[in-house]
């Protein structure tokens, strides 16, 4: 690269949320081609995975999936794929069929109550993935049940950040950092003469200091949190991410962030780890080689614990 | 009004929330998407894989029984993206069309390269026995899109032009609707616009064909990388916002209307942008659209009743006009690049009603009765003036304006059909086209009325004069 790099940032509003791209390379025309088709991409893909638009793909599979097998285009299969592997790799920690549940919570936010049992038990009987079934060879989807829904919500920003990824590499771009609404990365390459792209991990509790400070190169990573978002009901609040098994908000995490090869994983990974808890993350680190993760936990009322799993030093619980 | 066609319009009201399914309309064959078990599998060969080909071939692969087989482009990365994209490992790929076209195993073929290549890619494809989706504008110049239709026809090959408006539920339905239930009864002015604040051009410069012999293809075809990139900012390459944009809004026009232009005026400049794009930036044109009566469009546009007052003051006399002379209605475009404010859309205007089009909504818009004379009743008060326009602003009051021009106006109607916007439907159709071997709706005839009523425009704009377009010059 020439001593003085040519530096890119451009700004993106799509998905309910804002894309960052920060681009370096010795030509910053370049920059300006490959950012231009990198929005492109995510306006496409915004098209292709919103459930609010009715013409989308997934509002066409929502739609139809219970009734016959729909073709899906192979970028979005991929995403059902891994979705569904997930799924059974995390007990169903994570699961793009949630949204009945997602619902049920938003609607007593509003009421200011918890919603019931039996609001719950209905919502419960639509949300597994089980019910999805994928056939690779014909590439299609089939519901085997009436008013599953997915909702690519807890995975499409990865699937975007990839996606841009992709085109930048192949537009001759090496040294990017691609920000999806400040919670999933992707680090390509590095920024000249340094040795990765630095990341900092927000404590959930003061917003002023770092959990972590990461420096990455060709690595994603994500996290998830209840940093803002958290429903507010009774005397109490709730976080927003809920565990799909139980129906009830995930309990125990403070920040979840999963760093792996791809955003697609780390995007889907970070609300799982925030599910599944210190152990159920322990044990998928363990038999996922390349992915790590780090876990901001409550430990009784005043304790906080962080923890670095799968890292190459051995794994320490760090009081803060 | 008739009070039967009112109660009709009521109904209509009502249950416009509905799924809008195929409508068909006159000669309009009905369009079938999302068959699932279509037949026989159609194998594709496509040219030119850059932004669109790569969009709608995205879209191809969610189709039973279709399957992208061949790949040209001159330009390796974008054959390299394709193949990304395509489903299909073991796809062809070749950089010459004329390669392609005699080695590959395909049925038919899709153009998605630039315009100046339209006539050339498709032609040569009809040529080989192989039915043709071609993007719009259909040709670069009338004589060429003459030359296309000819090849059609001696090779008995079909080419579906790229005006997937033609295949939209909303647009299929306003036409429906203002034919078939004289929503809006005599047109006298359609008004659309394509306005964006927006470069339209791809950000590279000091960018050139990097070296190798893979680009020597596109060397002998472009002088640089410029002209190969930004094609649209080029006379010898495209007709600027005309050709790339006015297309898709002037078809509707003539499509509303039932007829073609019968002349265009226009004043174009280059006002905004002023980088050495020779293409345009500001286009504002008019064309005259004489309607004679017929038996399609006698109910829609013969059949207004003004006022008996009014009727009184004009005589029986044009009373009568009204429902037998043929009279001249105007079409009014403009596309520019440096406000955003109107965006996209077509305002159909009729003395019962107006429709206003978007690719994702219609919303129709009543007419109120019409006036009293100045000297009859009372004249209106402030109140009943509000009430009667759809929205009313006034100076030191605050509202709530939307972003989306004319969203707080009208009733929507007509939603798209789930999981397929229109450019899924026109694909759609083009393979049961080529599986039944039924012509497709937006044929080469419509495509080609189109080019004439585009580059018309352009040669008005360049030549700063009137262009009468006599019937003699449409098919
Ligand atoms: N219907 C619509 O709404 C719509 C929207 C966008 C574009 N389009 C049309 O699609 C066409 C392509 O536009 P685009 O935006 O994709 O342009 P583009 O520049 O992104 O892509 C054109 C591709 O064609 C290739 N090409 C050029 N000459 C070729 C040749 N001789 N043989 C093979 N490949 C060749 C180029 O290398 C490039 O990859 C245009 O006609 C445009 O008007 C239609």
């Amino acid at each position: 690269m020439a001593s003085n790099p040519a530096f890119l940032e451009v700004h993106h509003r799509a998905m309910a949320t804002e894309f960052s791209l920060l681009l370096y390379g010795d030509n910053k025309a370049r920059l300006h081609w490959a950012a231009e088709l990198a929005l492109e991409e995510i306006d496409r893909l915004e098209h292709q995975i919103s459930v609010f638009d009715i013409t989308s793909e997934i509002s066409g599979i929502n739609a139809r999936a219970a009734q016959e097998e729909v073709i899906v285009e192979p970028g979005l299969f991929h995403v059902l794929q891994f979705s569904k592997q997930l799924h059974e790799e995390t007990g169903g920690a994570f699961d793009i069929t949630v949204h009945p549940l997602v619902r049920a919570w938003q609607f007593f936010r509003k009421t200011g109550t918890v919603p019931d049992a039996d609001t719950l038990a209905e919502a419960l009987l639509r949300t597994s993935m089980d019910h999805v079934h994928l056939n690779p060879e014909r590439r299609t989807v089939r519901f085997d049940l009436r008013g599953i829904e997915i909702n690519l919500g807890g995975i499409g920003k990865g699937y975007a950040v990839d996606a841009v990824t992709a085109i930048l590499r192949r537009n001759g771009i090496a040294s990017a950092f691609i920000n999806a609404g400040g919670s999933t990365f992707y680090a390509l390459g590095t920024p000249p003469e340094q040795e990765g792209w630095q990341v900092g991990i927000r404590d959930p509790l003061n917003p002023d200091r770092h959990l972590e400070i990461l420096h990455l190169m060709d690595r994603s990573l994500s996290t998830s949190g209840n940093y803002e978002r958290f429903i507010r009901a009774e005397t109490r609040t709730y976080g927003h991410i809920l565990n799909p098994r139980s129906g009830r908000p995930a309990e125990g995490v403070l920040s979840a962030t999963a760093l792996a090869p791809t955003a697609l994983e780390t995007d889907a990974l970070s609300t799982a780890f925030f599910v599944l808890g210190i152990e159920g993350t322990r044990k998928y680190c363990c038999s996922n080689a390349g992915v790590n993760a780090i876990q901001y936990i409550r430990e009784g009322s005043e304790r906080f614990q962080l923890y670095k799993i799968g890292f190459e030093k051995p794994e320490t619980g760090e009081e803060l | 009004m008739t009070q039967k066609m009112q109660s009709d319009r009521r109904d209509f009201m009502k249950t416009s929330g509905l799924l809008a399914t195929a409508i068909s309309l006159g000669a309009a064959p009905s369009i079938t998407a999302n068959a699932q078990d279509s037949g026989n599998l159609v194998k594709v060969g496509w040219i030119g894989t850059g932004g669109r080909g790569n969009h709608l071939m995205r879209k191809v692969v969610k189709l039973p029984n279709v399957k992208v087989t061949a790949l040209c482009d001159l330009w390796p990365p974008n054959l390299e993206a394709g193949k990304g994209y395509c489903a299909n490992p073991d796809v062809q790929t070749f950089q010459r069309h004329e390669e392609m076209l005699e080695k590959a195993d395909i049925d038919c073929v899709v153009v998605t390269s630039p315009l100046h290549w339209h006539g050339r890619h498709s032609m040569a494809a009809m040529k080989a026995g192989k039915n043709v989706f071609c993007e719009k504008t259909m040709a670069l110049t009338v004589e060429e899109a003459n030359e296309m239709v000819k090849v059609s026809r001696e090779t008995g090959k079909f080419l579906q032009v790229g005006l997937q408006r033609r295949y939209s539920p909303i647009y299929r339905k306003a036409v429906h609707m203002i034919y078939n239930e004289g929503l809006l009864g005599r047109i006298t002015l359609i008004r659309c616009q394509w306005n964006r604040n927006y470069i339209w051009r791809r950000p590279h410069i000091g960018m050139d064909f990097p070296p190798g012999k893979e680009y020597d293809l596109v060397r002998q075809y472009y002088p640089d990388f410029e002209h190969w990139a930004n094609w649209r900012m080029y006379w010898e390459y495209s007709g600027g916002l005309m050709t790339e944009l006015g297309s898709h809004q002037l078809d509707v026009a003539s499509w509303v209307l039932g007829c073609h232009p019968s002349a265009v005026v226009g004043v174009g400049g280059k006002d905004y942008w002023l980088d050495d794009r020779e293409v345009f930036d500001n286009v504002n044109v008019i064309y005259e659209f004489k309607i004679e009566p017929n038996e399609q469009n006698r109910m829609a546009f013969f059949s207004s009743e003004p006022p008996d007052l009014v009727a009184r003051y004009q005589g029986e006399e044009a009373l009568r006009k009204l429902k037998t002379d043929p009279y001249v209605a105007k079409v009014v475009y403009t596309s520019i690049g440096a406000n955003a404010h109107d965006g996209a859309s077509e305002q159909i205007m009729g003395d019962r009603g107006t429709i206003l089009l978007t690719t994702t909504k219609g919303l129709f818009f009543e007419e109120a009765a019409a006036p009293k004379l100045a000297w009859g009743d009372k004249a209106m008060s402030k109140a009943e003036l509000a009430a009667r326009a759809a929205a009313v602003i006034t100076s030191g009051a605050t509202h709530d304006l939307s972003m989306e021009p004319q969203e707080d106006q009208g009733q929507p109607f007509a939603r798209p059909m789930v999981g397929m916007d229109f450019e899924d439907i026109e694909l759609s159709d083009f393979f049961d086209c080529v599986r039944s071997g039924r012509q497709p709706y937006s044929d080469v005839i419509k495509g080609r009325n189109d080019a004439v009523m585009v580059l018309s425009a352009n040669t008005a704009m360049m030549q700063n004069r009137r262009i009468e377009l006599g019937p003699e010059l449409y098919i």
